[in-house]
């Protein structure tokens, strides 16, 4: 399927100002695209539009040829989507274990809303505590999420993320402000992730190792437009890019 | 289970002390009216608290609520001559329906907006009955009907109706604890620490959020019904924003974060009033001052105090 989330046209104003200038993208099922830019060239707010944070000016969003444009965040949510934050957004005065499992509980409230003696059935700190373990984070489960180093926040974030076990997964440039370590750590994470059960990704990144490594595809955006488009390695020598100075980002 | 073991301690503690309380009331110079009132705005501000500290929504309108149904309880005695068996549940299932109504309303607001629309409402409440002589009996408020007795229960000597509402109290207080520890609490939880996280767990903040506006009006109405019967009286400032107001300095002096905070604020409240306003008429004043240290220094209230910071 080449057309599985797909935007058409995309405008977001604020005031006189187009944040996101009619972008158009079409990423097919299970790829990893990677949308790369300099600040403030829109990406995040590409990024809010997509998940439905706020709503666009003009433009239409279809995921599996549905139109989702003014559907809210949490509707979007329970079609599969799931998101990261750039600022890591969990829930920094409850425990990492609190945390999870909050998130393991919403993913099983789809099914059993308000049936709170459903409940009761699942096992629902043992899936906390194998999520925990799938991503290192065990050994801090009884501290506050709030205490837990800058990358070891975003880890706890794309955790919660995926424990809503996701069919198009968004990251809001994951490693930014990672270690060389962790940001190695979150990659080989990513790939486990992908490997195991392919989903559809969308990535903001600029790490170049990240990139190389991970993406399919990526999209270079500047002024709130799509500049350009290809492979990584198309986009590598491409002279547009190499001109206008983004070139070296890629 | 829907309760742990020590919920069920705790609760049956409490219980165990305001079972005895009418002995020891008269014994330490007060009344056993004190009690009874501790209890109702216990039941308050513990339902209260469901929307304060539970899900982190400011309400100054939970007074309406309160009213609504002291006055619903009064009027359906006085005019349609019904039972108290039936008079306070309806009472209580107008509060509900109110709530509802304007929750659906407002809830949308966020934060500041939504505070100032609560006692927008609250006052809309206040004035018509405060108005509306031929109906409520105005400024005067409304008299003439009499708690007698509750499915062959005699509630007219205060003792009986003290033991009469703590019936109510023990329900509200396991009620409540069971709902902050299922599914639906923690997900009030989620809100009131990450409104957008929770939103992107695929969580629909708002309905839950009126749920929440709801649930804890509902115990104000229930509140608001028995406190009606106290006094067998009632009057516009049980609706006035400021009766809010005193639900929320409550839950700050007592702990908001803690399930038995708002009551112990309530403890604290209604007792110290009983006493300073036996020397003066300015007994709010002494109590604004508490209120002010407690926001000043210990912003957990007193039962904050107590916690220890492990995060669980």
């Amino acid at each position: 399927m080449n057309r599985h989330l797909v935007c058409n046209n995309l405008v977001k104003a604020f005031g006189g100002f187009r944040a996101v200038n009619d972008v158009s993208l079409a990423v097919p099922k299970d790829e990893i695209r990677a949308i790369i830019g300099p600040n403030g060239a829109g990406k995040s707010t590409l990024f809010n539009l997509l998940t439905g944070f706020f709503p666009p000016t003009s433009g239409r969003i279809l995921y599996k040829d549905k139109d989702i444009t003014n559907e809210p965040a949490y509707r979007r949510v329970k079609r599969g989507f799931s998101r990261s934050f750039q600022t890591p957004k969990i829930f920094p005065e409850l425990s990492v274990r609190q945390n999870v499992y909050l998130a393991v509980q919403a993913y099983y409230s789809r099914s059993f809303e308000w049936n709170i003696f459903k409940f009761r059935s699942l096992d629902l700190p043992g899936k906390t505590e194998d999520l925990l373990r799938m991503f290192d984070l065990a050994r801090h489960g009884g501290q506050l999420a709030g205490s837990l180093s800058h990358g070891d926040q975003r880890i706890l974030e794309i955790c919660m993320v995926m424990a809503l076990e996701p069919a198009v997964l968004l990251l809001d440039e994951p490693t930014s402000g990672m270690s060389e370590v962790e940001t190695n750590k979150t990659i080989d994470l990513l790939m486990k992730i992908y490997e195991e059960d392919p989903i559809t990704m969308v990535i903001i990144e600029h790490d170049m190792t990240f990139l190389f490594r991970l993406a399919d595809h990526i999209s270079v955006i500047h002024w709130g437009q799509v500049i350009a488009e290809g492979t990584p390695e198309t986009l590598r020598t491409d002279p547009w890019l190499a001109r206008s100075g983004l070139g070296t980002a890629v | 289970m829907i309760w742990s073991k020590k919920d069920i301690l705790w609760i049956g503690a409490v219980g165990g002390l305001f079972a005895v309380l009418p002995l020891l009331l008269p014994k330490i110079g007060s009344s056993i009216p004190v009690g009874t009132e501790i209890m109702i705005w216990g039941i308050f501000a513990t339902g209260f608290n469901i929307l304060l500290g539970g899900t982190g929504i400011l309400s100054f309108g939970h007074a309406a609520f309160f009213g609504l149904a002291g006055y619903a309880t009064g009027l359906l005695i006085l005019k349609d001559r019904l039972p108290l068996a039936l008079a306070i549940p309806a009472a209580v299932l107008g509060a509900f329906l109110a709530a509802a109504l304007i929750g659906a309303l407002i809830i949308r607001k966020r934060g500041i907006y939504f505070a100032m629309l609560t006692i927008a409402f609250g006052q809309m409440f206040y004035f018509i009955a405060s108005q509306w002589n031929s109906l409520t009996g105005g400024l005067d408020g409304l008299t003439g009907f009499k708690r007698t007795v509750f499915l062959g229960f005699d509630i007219k000597p205060e003792v009986n109706f003290f033991y009469f509402v703590f019936g109510f109290f023990l329900l509200t207080l396991l009620f409540v604890r069971a709902l902050l520890n299922s599914s639906i609490g923690k997900t009030l939880v989620a809100i009131r620490e990450n409104v957008h996280r929770a939103e992107f767990l695929g969580i629909d903040v708002k309905k839950y959020q009126h749920f929440a506006f709801v649930a804890s009006a509902t115990f104000s109405g229930l509140a608001g019904a028995l406190y009606a019967l106290l006094l067998n009286f009632a009057f516009p400032e049980l609706l006035h924003w400021k009766t809010s107001g005193d639900a929320v300095l409550m839950s700050v002096i007592g702990g908001m974060r803690a399930f038995f905070g708002p009551l112990v604020g309530a403890g604290i409240f209604v007792f110290l009033r009983d006493i300073i306003s036996t020397y003066t008429i300015h007994w709010a004043l002494p109590l604004g001052a508490i209120f002010v240290v407690f926001v000043l220094f210990f912003q957990k209230g007193i039962l904050g105090i107590f916690e220890r910071g492990n995060g669980r």
